[in-house]
């Protein structure tokens, strides 16, 4: 087999591997898809009875990595939203318009940043007081999952509060289910030519020696890769129920009673989207409530119950079918005090190996970790790949984003480069969703260019900017080095 | 590839970009397997080289042969232009290591000319003919045949007695 043809492999066809696997063939390797089971997927799509109805309530937002991501591949996959009438807030005074809710939380805005090392219900309560921080832990289950968000780090806690409340506005529901997302996917995958098979378990022993990206559930990438790989997530009880009617019900209750230390979401699916029952007719109403782990499924369910009696009154008559269950690690990672993002699995682990995942280090919110650790995964692979045509053995040597950066500045028309350090990572604009690495913007006609390295416990930037100015101002501009010429003797 | 090529001729900078990712493990190797330490100063002043000089470019379809005979001469300008060691007292031990088995390929190469080592990545790593090699180094192609010969008879000599 020539290089050219050698493939990279993918493990798992959830959205992690069809977004590794769309990624790598558009860099122009070839690509082999392994999925264990019989079809596509993963966790975005539901049971093989009703595939169309996610497991729980699902949400993307238009300002995330996933939204960017299909936008940027010019995948259409239609959206619903955002939801703007039927919220409701259930508390221990009942249900009601969440007004009250609102005016207690909006100071809150003005607080940027939150610490790592603190737990978010520690730092709130210093912050905005025992009462407030009581509601914003509470509300911290709608996007966790968690049974107790205020355990969690702060600003793990505090950047998922700021971007899902402040912009509600920019939450979308995919249309159809995420089957319709999957379906998509795939379709791309098969058009860029990647060679998908079905019920192909790859066991340590079968592992290619190829540059491979892993794309399972953390538990069974460990299994694959023979090694310990494991991060918190959260165990989620999740109640899914159709019904006949709708009897005037609201479209989202959030149960804030306080016997919860979080926050029993419950959706009206079919409000946003009418084709959530696969256009079936009736109404989907979707349930989850993070619950700690000696909580069984009739324990989890019956609460999750208590709040449909009191929000969706007659709700138990109506009943066309349900399905209830414990789902575990299927969230995403959730990252305690003193943890960030960057301290969970690498993506990159050795041996042209890498990890795409909901709980691997990337940024993100939820399936955004998938794609944007999908996305570095990929590019990784495809290095590696290209490392790989090229005798191994012999010396070599990496382009540095640095050295990059100096290659395009000598190029570029009028080109400027400058450097500055920062304490951390996290102190400046990420270069990409990764954070450190590189990045080429072009605006107005200005080209930019980032890198940023790891330098002694802080980091370096090094920034570069061109510009081409057009007609009179560029012709102004070229006349300049005849007057400089008697200075420069 | 070539619709690359021709996007970076016209300037656009992504493209540029794009070249580069393409072209870095590829011209890593050469430039460090000639010159060795200097090899990472060696692919910077290769690739300026190419994006200011590509568009007299007339042949994209060229454009990898063209950027080979770019990143060798900048390999062997870095790696002779040190003066601190004259070529000449770089012992020419003519070994061609065993590529396929040879642990430090590297080692090697630290006890050639930077000549002799640029003979060798062209011939062995970028599977250039004997005539080709001379050509693109403007040596006469017997040159780097004995040399070449020399290399291996060695070679064979010092496996005997191993």
């Amino acid at each position: 087999m020539s290089e050219s043809e050698r493939p990279i492999h993918v493990v798992g066809g959830g959205i992690a591997g069809l977004v590794a696997a769309i990624t790598a063939a558009e860099g122009g390797a070839p690509v082999v898809l392994h999925e264990a089971g019989g079809r596509l997927g993963g966790r975005a799509v539901g049971s093989a009875e009703r595939p169309w109805v996610n497991l729980g309530p699902h949400v993307v937002f238009t300002d995330g990595a996933l939204v960017r991501w299909l936008r940027q591949q010019r995948i259409d996959v239609s959206m619903r939203g955002p939801m703007v009438r039927g919220l409701r807030m259930l508390d221990d005074r009942g249900t009601q318009f969440p007004i009250r809710q609102a005016v207690q939380l909006l100071p809150t805005v003005l607080r940027r940043e939150a610490p790592v090392d603190e737990t978010f219900g520690a730092w709130a309560g210093n912050a905005f007081g025992e009462a407030t921080a009581d509601l914003l832990c509470r509300l911290g289950g709608l996007i966790t999952y968690h049974h107790d968000p205020g355990a969690l780090s702060a600003r793990f806690m505090w950047e998922r509060y700021r971007r899902s409340f402040l912009s509600a506005d920019r939450v979308r529901w995919i249309s159809g289910g995420w089957l319709s997302l999957v379906d998509a996917l795939a379709a791309r995958a098969r058009t860029l030519g990647v060679h998908i098979e079905l019920d192909d378990r790859v066991m340590p022993q079968t592992l290619p020696d190829a540059p491979t990206v892993i794309a399972t559930k953390l538990s069974a990438a460990a299994r694959v890769l023979d090694r310990g790989l494991s991060w918190p997530g959260a165990r989620t009880a999740l109640l899914d129920v159709a019904t006949t009617s709708d009897r005037g019900w609201p479209a989202v209750i959030a149960d804030v009673r306080s016997d919860l230390a979080t926050c029993c979401m419950i959706e009206r699916e079919t409000a946003v989207d009418p084709d959530a029952l696969g256009g079936k007719g009736g109404h989907l109403i979707q349930a989850q409530l993070g619950v700690a782990p000696d909580v069984g499924v009739a324990e989890g369910v019956a609460r999750i119950e208590d709040g449909l009696d009191v929000g969706f009154p007659g709700w138990r008559d109506a009943i066309g079918w349900r399905r209830a269950q414990i789902v575990v690690d299927a969230t995403g990672a959730v990252d305690p005090p003193g943890t960030t993002w960057r301290d969970r699995p690498s993506v990159v682990q050795g041996d042209d190996l890498f990890l795409a995942g909901d709980a691997v280090a990337a940024p993100g919110f939820l399936s955004e970790v998938s794609v944007n650790s999908a996305v570095d995964a990929a590019r990784r692979a495809l290095n590696a790949r290209r490392g790989r045509a090229f005798a191994p053995g012999w010396p070599t040597v990496e382009l540095t984003p640095e050295r990059r950066l100096a290659v395009l500045a000598a190029v570029l028309p009028a080109a400027s480069l400058n450097t500055t350090t920062a304490a951390s990572a996290d102190d400046v604009e990420p270069v990409d969703e990764t954070g450190p690495g590189y990045r080429v913007e072009q605006r107005a006609g200005v080209t930019t260019a980032t890198s940023i390295t790891a330098d002694d416990g802080g980091v370096r930037i090094t920034r570069l900017a061109s510009s081409r100015l057009p007609g009179i101002a560029r012709a102004a501009v070229e006349r300049l080095p005849v007057w400089r010429r008697p200075f420069r003797r | 590839m070539e619709d690359q090529v021709r996007a970076a001729q016209g300037g656009d900078p992504f493209a540029m970009d794009a070249l580069l990712t393409e072209l870095a493990p590829w011209v890593g190797r050469l430039c460090s397997s000639i010159a060795l330490d200097k090899g990472d100063d060696a692919m910077q002043e290769t690739f300026i080289s190419v994006l200011k000089n590509l568009p007299t470019l007339r042949e994209p379809a060229a454009f990898r042969g063209w950027v080979r005979r770019i990143a060798v001469r900048e390999a062997l300008r870095a790696a002779t232009g040190d003066r601190a060691v004259a070529v000449a007292d770089i012992p020419e031990v003519a070994v061609v290591p065993d590529f396929e088995t040879a642990v430090d390929i590297r080692d090697t190469l630290t006890k050639l000319s930077p000549s002799r080592r640029a003979v060798l990545v062209l011939r062995y790593l970028e599977d250039l003919s004997e005539h080709e090699v001379a050509e693109l180094l403007g040596t006469p192609e017997g040159t780097v045949k004995s040399g070449l010969h020399r290399a291996r008879e060695s070679f064979r000599e010092q496996w005997r007695e191993a």
